[in-house]
């Protein structure tokens, strides 16, 4: 049975999109089918986390939208990333959304047919045998967020501690409350140092009524390496890699 | 911390003690050989000069001598001359040889004249001083080392013969003789004199004094003056020194070389340098070798002269290397005090406990650590400052949330037709996913 993880922060900025790769690369290690679809049609970027350049996307979501092809003509099978270290079964997708600039303007002028995405997250499932599919969504609520967090069996909201951050979160986990949302996560990202881990953490649970699935730090190693590769494969024991883990396990035992 | 200071503290005492030593012993090492160098030179110098001058010296005594010598022998032949003419009138005055011996005999015992003696025509000395001698000259000279000279008197092939002075070879008594042909018929007229006056005259040219009072006056061994045939003519060595014996074959090879060389040749060993210089005075007219002088000088006095710089220099290096540990002690702490007093701050910076301030009088010394003390004092106050801003920052994190506005914001999308349709749909849509999967 397949489960659908809706990945969101209200702002830009806090470190999502590095935490979706990076989640779907340790789901694939460990043996699983994973895809990830990058709703963020605006402003898209999880590609080059797992080393896509325009040239090899011939086909992205656009296409699929536009009924210029299926949706599974646009997962590119980016398994190769995962290494040597992943488990036989384990396979890694990628459905990007087009990096063109025509494409995107298109996009913001006519808009798209939202029942038509929720479509292909179904065929997705069936055509590719998930075991996870994963949504890399827009920042802020529009209509396509609003339907991967309908359709979620699990939704992680990341968040930086700060108060903008605070306010537009409480509006985003309402919300999901209200689209009865079976399981909800919130991780705490980008979080200074200086910051007392556990009091944060304290705080956040007590204002949201909300499980904090990981707490993760500013990290120089993921500064100095920016978006060019996976961060959990290449530094393995990082604190940062335990927590990308220690979500993984909480989306493996949601029910 | 304590461990560090040790070590740092150490080692530049150890370098610094080290580098002065090596220089020090090297410094000195240098200095004693050289030492040693000039003083052995200058023993040497000293007895070439010695040798040398005892050379001359013989060479004049020498010179004296002959001349006094031959002088004599003119004298002497005069005397034989009278001799002979006296025996020829005595013959034809028909003395009998008793009553001319006796005449001879009171000319002997009252002048300087030792002997006379005047043979007939067969060599036989039918007139003599000596009576109780009855002697006939030998043309053999294997029978008569010395008189046979005189024979050829008696055959006409000679009208005078001078002998030099020498040890007799009847006894050992130095003697001088001179002769003449008979006046009236074949015979040897021959006189006799004892020479002890040459040899008092050599002493009285003063080589031997010489020897003694050079000898006496310390700084030397032994001094050897030999002649031509390697006796020894005058030695002296220091009291409980050698004995006067004869030339050892060492001395007798250096002798050789130094006549053969025409100049000074030394040689050391057991503690003693000796220098050899050879004599020269004439033969027959011939500039030749005469004989040489050997001077030994001590050189254990160089030893002893270098084991006292040896003592002087351990001394001098000992107090050098104490002092400079000391110099080094105090320079190593005015280095590794402010080391010491900064990583005190670095780690009061870490344990949050700094006052940067502590170190005003650190950061007031114009080398570089006050250098690297004032840099520190701006790191750390900038770390202080942030960590300040940082606990301010954190005080002022609250989860805030302004719950008015959120519930605003929530109604503008929950009232929206799409959101109800979807909310409507939810479960539905949620199931249809899930039957999709695999």
């Amino acid at each position: 049975m397949a489960k659908i993880v809706s990945i969101h922060s209200f702002r830009g900025g806090t470190g999502k999109s590095n935490l979706t790769a990076n989640l779907a690369a340790t789901l694939a290690a460990g043996g699983r089918r994973v895809a990830v679809v990058d709703t963020d049609i605006q402003s898209p970027g999880i590609h080059v986390l797992f080393g896509l350049d325009e040239d090899r996307m011939p086909r992205s979501l656009n296409d699929y939208l536009w009924g210029a092809c299926r949706i599974e003509e646009a997962a590119h099978d980016v398994s190769g990333q995962l290494g040597t270290t992943r488990a036989a079964s384990g396979a890694l997708f990628l459905i990007p959304s087009s990096i063109r600039a025509g494409e995107i303007a298109r996009v913001l002028r006519e808009g798209y047919d939202v029942g038509r995405l929720n479509d292909g997250f179904g065929e997705l499932i069936r055509q590719l045998h998930l075991d996870y599919l994963l949504i890399d969504t827009h920042p802020g609520l529009n209509e396509e967020t609003l339907l991967s967090m309908t359709i979620s069996d699990v939704l992680l909201l990341v968040l930086r501690p700060d108060r903008q951050d605070f306010q537009g979160t409480a509006v985003a986990v309402d919300v999901a409350r209200k689209l009865d949302v079976p399981a909800m996560y919130l991780v705490v990202n980008k979080a200074p140092r200086a910051y007392d881990a556990a009091a944060i953490r304290g705080q956040v649970e007590s204002a949201y009524k909300v499980p904090v699935a990981a707490y993760m730090h500013q990290s120089e190693e993921m500064l100095e390496l920016g978006s060019a590769s996976l961060f959990s494969l290449r530094y393995p024991d990082h604190p940062y890699t335990h927590e990308i883990r220690a979500i993984a396990k909480r989306i493996t035992e949601a029910a | 911390m304590f461990r560090s200071r040790l070590g740092l503290r150490a080692r530049f005492l150890a370098f610094l003690a080290g580098l002065l030593a090596i220089a020090v012993l090297t410094t000195s090492l240098i200095l004693s050989w050289t030492a040693q160098r000039s003083i052995l030179e200058q023993t040497a110098a000293d007895g070439i000069l010695l040798a040398n001058l005892l050379a001359r010296s013989a060479e004049y005594a020498d010179l004296i001598t002959r001349d006094v010598e031959a002088e004599l022998g003119r004298q002497m032949l005069v005397e034989a001359t009278i001799a002979a003419h006296l025996v020829a009138i005595a013959e034809r005055a028909k003395m009998s040889p008793a009553e001319v011996n006796r005449h001879l005999k009171a000319i002997a015992d009252s002048t300087v004249l030792d002997e006379i003696w005047i043979t007939d025509p067969s060599g036989f000395a039918v007139y003599r001083t000596q009576e109780d001698i009855a002697f006939t000259f030998s043309p053999d000279p294997a029978v008569q080392p010395q008189a046979h000279a005189f024979y050829p008197l008696l055959t006409g092939q000679s009208q005078s013969v001078v002998q030099d002075a020498r040890v007799r070879e009847v006894d050992t008594r130095v003697f001088k003789y001179a002769g003449v042909a008979g006046i009236d018929r074949p015979r040897i007229v021959q006189v006799g004199y004892e020479a002890t006056f040459i040899e008092e005259l050599r002493r009285r040219v003063g080589l031997t004094r010489l020897v003694d009072e050079l000898v006496a006056g310390g700084h030397l061994v032994a001094i050897r003056v030999v002649d031509r045939n390697f006796l020894t003519i005058a030695f002296r060595a220091v009291p409980g020194g050698r004995d006067e014996g004869s030339l050892t074959n060492a001395e007798r090879a250096l002798v050789e070389r130094a006549v053969r060389e025409e100049g000074t040749v030394t040689t050391t060993g057991a503690g003693i340098l000796t220098v050899a210089a050879p004599i020269f005075g004439t033969n027959n007219g011939v500039r030749a070798g005469v004989g040489a002088t050997l001077v030994q000088l001590p050189t254990d006095h160089v030893l002893r002269v270098m084991q006292g710089q040896a003592w002087v220099a351990a001394g001098v290096a000992t107090a050098l290397v104490l002092l400079a540990l000391a110099v080094s002690a105090v320079l190593a702490r005015r280095v590794t005090g402010p080391v010491l007093r900064l990583t005190g701050a670095a780690a009061a910076v870490e344990a949050e406990t700094c006052n940067p301030a502590d170190l005003n009088d650190l950061a007031r010394r114009d080398d570089e650590l006050g250098e690297l003390a004032r840099v520190f004092q701006r790191m750390a106050e900038d770390v202080i400052l942030r960590e300040l801003r940082l606990r301010e920052q954190l005080r002022e994190l609250r989860v805030e949330i302004d719950e008015v506005r959120a519930a605003k914001q929530v109604a503008e999308i929950t009232e929206t037709d799409y959101f109800k349709d979807l909310r409507s749909k939810a479960s539905a849509l949620r199931e249809r996913h899930r039957s999709a999967g695999s």
